[in-house]
């Protein structure tokens, strides 16, 4: 119990210096860091009980950010900063039961794999057995942009260009830098720097005019 | 936790985030490549999170990683923070003491962050922080503080950015060289030279133009005003000693005119306990387009000589010295001249037994 009232006084401490300080300062986000970390090495964060922890990560993240961006508010003759932290999650864990509900109204089944995926999310990344459009396209570019591409060479060496680099460094040829190394006689330095200023800025452009910028 | 007693945060990875690993992971040409897709795409996301936290902006759509033609062709999880550059965020996962760092994200990142997956991928740790990485893999014993991902993020803040000083935008704490180190000893060319008499001034410095012409050939002296004697010297020379020299003494006559370039002083006093030390810059635009830099170290107000043994260092970008100038028993200053380009960074370092200081510049 002393142990315990210690931290709630230092967590109070912390979080009331950080109100003192702009948002976004350098000061504010290292004070901002310690909390977190103390908050969460203590041990005292909720941890779902009933919830099904397939959502018990999204109330948490949510109140994580909640927190971080609330904490001017936080008024330390009320409540501990941890319990202030569990009251906000546990509301986030009713309003998400609450919508599982009404979904289950509006929705006869579930998908049912849906569980599976949370248990071992690794396990179930399947890649497909043949190459995807997307490198596809990308290798088939190289080929079509062959003069271009070819025009972007290590100094005084034409043949060792962003198209040789692409074919190969691109799946399904790719080699390491230091094969490229010996099979050009050049220094790994030397072609990593290259790659990296020459050739990277075109498939970034490739990507970009494809459309294939996630959002 | 790891056994490090360093400071970590552990971000929740929501299921939203996991699909969105997913869907990258299933552009891929085999599994292999999948689950090193899967495990950036994590990392970003995670450190992404973070660093919402912290207020810190972010943008998913200006990463690298977030390109899916990058993704299929290199092992990158980049994550691009506006107007600072790019973080590398490396996975390993929860046991491993070793993160990889493929040889492709060695160059143009401002740091490196890992982060650790527990094995169902539903919490990533950021354990700690790296400025820069130059081998294949790192002991996370190695790591640095997030702490210092911090401070790199807010190193710009304190910048003099001395291209703006030609644009008369310049900080408060910089203002002029009289006000801070008082008139006598300004220049060095008259450093003893008892400069009261206005009338007997103008003659020494007409006459010190004329001796500065005679130093050189490259320029003849088309005009009896030293003003504008001067500024044709700075204009044409093509010899930077020459340049400074003529600079230096327009200062004098008018400290006003842009052709002189600009310089400002700063104190330092308070670092350094009871020795008063200002710390000069001048630039000086070169008629190619680069800059000449004159960093000048002088005693403070009104007294006449630097302490002993303090010691100017300059510093590149990467850390490395490029000069040392250590002041001996009565020096009234002491100096470095260089030259620069738009864009370069360089840091001042003024050191005096146990106290130093370090001024951030870019150009």
């Amino acid at each position: 119990m002393a142990y315990s009232e210690g931290l709630n006084e230092r967590l109070k401490q912390l979080a009331t210096e950080i109100k003192q300080h702009p948002k976004a300062s350098l000061k504010r986000q290292q004070l901002l860091n310690r909390l977190i970390y103390q908050m969460q090495q203590s041990g005292k964060i909720s941890l779902g009980g009933e919830i099904n922890p397939q959502y018990y990560e999204d109330a948490l993240q949510l109140t994580w950010f909640w927190f971080c961006k609330n904490i001017d508010n936080y008024d330390a003759s009320k409540a501990s900063v941890i319990t202030w932290f569990n009251s906000h999650l546990k509301f986030r864990f009713l309003d998400i039961r609450e919508e599982i509900a009404k979904d289950k109204k509006t929705r006869a089944t579930k998908p049912k794999n849906e569980a599976l995926d949370f248990i071992d999310p690794v396990e179930n990344i399947v890649a497909p057995e043949k190459p995807q459009p997307i490198l596809e396209e990308t290798l088939k570019w190289i080929e079509t942009q062959g003069s271009e591409l070819r025009s972007l060479h290590v100094r005084s060496c034409p043949h060792i260009n962003c198209q040789v680099l692409f074919q190969n460094k691109l799946p399904p040829n790719e080699k390491t830098w230091r094969e490229l190394a010996e099979k050009f006689g050049k220094r790994e330095s030397t072609l990593n720097h290259f790659y990296n200023h020459k050739c990277l800025p075109c498939l970034l452009a490739f990507g970009r005019a494809q459309g294939y910028i996630d959002t | 936790m790891n056994s490090t007693q360093q400071l970590t945060i552990s971000v929740p990875i929501t299921e939203a985030n996991r699909n969105k690993a997913k869907q990258f992971a299933q552009q891929q040409s085999n599994s292999e490549k999948s689950l090193q897709v899967y495990h950036n795409t994590l990392a970003v996301l995670v450190t992404n999170n973070y660093l919402q936290m912290l207020d810190v902006q972010t943008s998913l759509q200006q990463s690298h990683s977030w390109n899916a033609v990058v993704r299929v062709s290199t092992n990158i999880a980049d994550l691009n923070l506006p107007g600072k550059g790019h973080l590398e965020c490396r996975a390993i996962l929860k046991g491993d003491d070793n993160c990889y760092f493929p040889q492709d994200v060695w160059n143009n990142r401002i740091g490196y962050v890992v982060v650790e997956f527990d094995e169902s991928c539903t919490q990533g740790t950021l354990l700690g922080f790296l400025p820069q990485v130059s081998t294949n893999t790192i002991n996370i014993k190695e790591l640095q503080s997030l702490d210092n991902l911090l401070l790199v993020l807010h190193s710009d803040e304190t910048v003099v950015q001395l291209s703006q000083w030609l644009e008369n935008i310049i900080d408060e704490s910089w203002r002029s060289v009289e006000a801070i180190i008082g008139k006598k000893a300004i220049n060095p060319l008259f450093v003893f030279a008892d400069i009261s008499d206005e009338g007997e001034n103008s003659y020494k410095i007409k006459d010190a133009v004329g001796q500065l012409y005679a130093t050189q050939n490259e320029i003849d002296k088309v005009d009896s005003d030293s003003e504008k004697a001067l500024i044709h010297l700075i204009k044409n020379t093509p010899n930077e000693e020459i340049r400074w020299k003529a600079a230096e003494l327009l200062w004098e006559i008018n400290p006003e005119n842009p052709a002189g370039g600009i310089r400002k002083a700063v104190d330092l006093g308070m670092h350094f306990g009871e020795n008063l030390i200002a710390l000069m810059v001048a630039i000086l635009p070169k008629p190619d387009g680069s800059m000449a830099i004159l960093i000048r170290v002088y005693p403070g107000y009104n007294s006449n000589y630097l302490p002993q043994g303090l010691q100017l260092t300059g510093l590149d970008a990467s850390g490395n010295s490029f000069f040392t100038v250590q002041s001996r028993s009565k020096d009234n200053y002491i100096q470095f001249k260089f030259t620069a380009e738009l864009g370069d960074r360089f840091n001042i370092r003024l050191a005096l037994n146990d106290a130093n200081i370090t001024e951030s510049f870019v150009i």
